[in-house]
């Protein structure tokens, strides 16, 4: 923000981030591996200095998260905080000769692909292209490539795999999505849709025009978010204020990366 | 390197020996180029180094050394010494010191020993009154902050009688059709001292105006409340894949929320910039640096070109 924007407020030099162990990381097999994957990974967040953390229940492959397994996951990050020390002095790593350096080589790497992207015209004209979703690409084929020939290990999935149940899946009903209907029913019919449909007609016309900067002290007149809130307080739903802006706007569909 | 594997029965010549790396590009001290030699060889021509996992031609090097990598392929040396820092690093330089440009060591000057982070556990599921109980359960047992999970009806704008919606309402999170359900989720939960954070992206600004209603009918000062809308819509084409429509006014949709949220709502998060998703589709560490990075710089571009210059 300094150097680039050259933004002179300190507070947005600074890194405030939020951390969440990885989903994709927690495999089915042997599901109670999880907990220490998990650890493993909070510990690494907490080693980072992170300011707000989410860890992952060790049953998320399969099935929404029972009371106990997010239980544990708050624990998990209760014994990272309370009983292993590591919060008890500031950035314990700080200096590690390792650590210094890939955080310089990642440094560096990452201001390559600014570069790139700065040429190509900012991040929608990059996407427009699809060149981060090719880079993504490529980089997951050869991780799944590593995993099969086995040249990365995963715990109880391609080493150490035993012959177990296959997983018990939560079932959630239709109770839910027959609840909603009911509850859409009743209010589409107690609200005043007169109301909702000015609002929403309000709504579209701001959507429609080029949002202008502001003079000080008020947000431009074309900003959506008021004419929402008018339509929010009419009880118009999630999916009527959507549609309205889908009429302005249009669907995107992606670009083909092959 | 051209070279024939060494023979195991003569003592390794450097150049083609797995001790050769600890000289090239790098100026090792005294002391490690005589560990290197002293210890390190023997201990090698000994025990050798074994790849993690099944050998193939991208573990093992061409004189069946153990090429060992970081999980994103980044090679990783045996032993990290100050050798491997730039010839001008110093602490002063490159660290500096915690709650002080460039902050390297962290934003607050007493890491956690003033302020532990945010437990904040990403939960909701079924209906928003289950959820309600949920985040009341997680409350009272240590939580410190909510943060929601939508379900996939909601986050692709669709309501949960939506045809599109079939078979998906609350299995991913929970069903959020209009404020009444937002009342629902929050009932009992103050939302002037709860922080509240909502993985909401297309759909951000929609759920975000519930939320501001919910708490200004608790009687809530919009001043004071805080919290965090993912809201971070160019992961979503990136990696996600929950777009609605085209990513210009989809980006128009996030700046609208800035400012209003620069205007009213001064305390509250109005991005969160996600490496989550890059990641979890599978790019290396550098590529989530990069991506996630370059995506603020975006959002700050745009930020600007509508005026918004007071943050800087």
């Amino acid at each position: 923000m300094k150097d680039r924007f050259g933004a002179k407020n300190q507070r947005t030099w600074l890194m405030r981030f939020h951390t969440q162990t990885a989903g994709v990381s927690l495999p089915a097999q042997q599901p109670m591996n999880n907990i220490a994957r998990v650890a493993v990974q909070a510990l690494a967040a907490v080693l980072g200095g992170t300011q707000s953390l989410h860890t992952d229940s060790y049953d998320e492959a399969f099935a929404l998260p029972t009371e106990e397994a997010a239980r544990i996951a708050l624990r998990t990050q209760q014994i990272i905080a309370y009983e292993s020390g590591v919060a008890q002095t500031v950035d314990p790593l700080g200096g590690s000769y390792f650590l210094e350096n890939l955080t310089l080589q990642m440094e560096n790497g990452a201001f390559d692909y600014f570069g790139k992207m700065d040429a190509m015209g900012g991040m929608v004209k990059a996407i427009e292209r699809g060149y981060p979703q090719k880079e993504i690409a490529e980089s997951s084929y050869q991780y799944q490539r590593a995993v099969e020939a086995k040249e990365k290990v995963i715990v109880g999935v391609n080493e150490f795999a035993i012959e177990e149940e296959p997983p018990h899946t939560l079932y959630i009903d239709e109770t839910v999505a027959h609840q909603q209907s009911e509850k859409l029913k009743n209010l589409r019919a107690r609200r005043s849709n007169e109301q909702v449909r000015s609002a929403l007609d309000a709504l579209k016309k701001a959507a429609e025009k080029e949002p202008k900067a502001a003079a000080n002290g008020t947000i431009s007149s074309a900003n959506t978010m008021p004419y929402i809130v008018d339509a929010v307080r009419a009880y118009a739903t999630v999916g009527e204020i959507c549609e309205a802006l889908r009429q302005v706007y249009g669907t995107y569909t992606e670009v083909s990366i092959t | 390197m051209q070279k024939k594997p060494s023979s195991r029965s003569n003592p390794p010549q450097v150049a083609d020996s797995p001790i050769s790396e600890t000289f090239e590009n790098r100026h090792p001290s005294e002391a490690e180029k005589h560990w290197a030699e002293k210890t390190l060889a023997p201990t090698i021509e000994k025990a050798p180094e074994r790849p993690i996992g099944a050998p193939t031609g991208i573990n093992v090097d061409e004189h069946g050394n153990a090429r060992l990598t970081t999980i994103s392929g980044v090679p990783i040396r045996r032993l990290y010494t100050q050798a491997d820092l730039p010839a001008d690093w110093s602490e002063e330089q490159y660290l500096g010191y915690p709650g002080q440009p460039p902050f390297t060591r962290g934003i607050h000057a007493t890491g956690y020993r003033g302020k532990l982070y945010t437990m904040r556990q990403f939960s909701g599921f079924a209906s928003p009154e289950e959820t309600n109980q949920r985040y009341k359960y997680l409350l009272e047992h240590g939580g410190s902050g909510l943060s929601v999970a939508f379900d996939l009806p909601t986050l692709m704008g669709y309501d949960s009688d939506h045809p599109a919606s079939e078979g998906e309402v609350g299995k991913c999170g929970v069903a959020i059709d209009s404020l009444e359900d937002m009342e629902i989720l929050f009932n009992g939960i103050d939302l002037e001292k709860t922080t509240v954070s909502m993985t909401i992206n297309s759909p951000a600004s929609v759920l975000w105006a519930m939320y501001l209603v919910v708490a200004e009918k608790q009687g809530a000062d919009w001043k004071k409340i805080s919290g965090t809308i993912q809201n971070d819509i160019l992961k979503e084409y990136i990696a996600q894949k929950e777009y609605i429509y085209p990513p210009a006014p989809s980006m128009r949709l996030v700046i609208d929320t800035f400012e209003f949220g620069s205007k009213f709502t001064p305390r509250f998060n109005t991005i969160s910039i996600s490496g989550y998703h890059i990641r979890e589709a599978g790019s290396t560490a550098l590529q989530e640096l990069a991506f996630t990075l370059y995506d603020g710089v975006e959002y700050v571009e745009w930020a600007r070109r509508r005026g918004l210059e007071g943050f800087l």
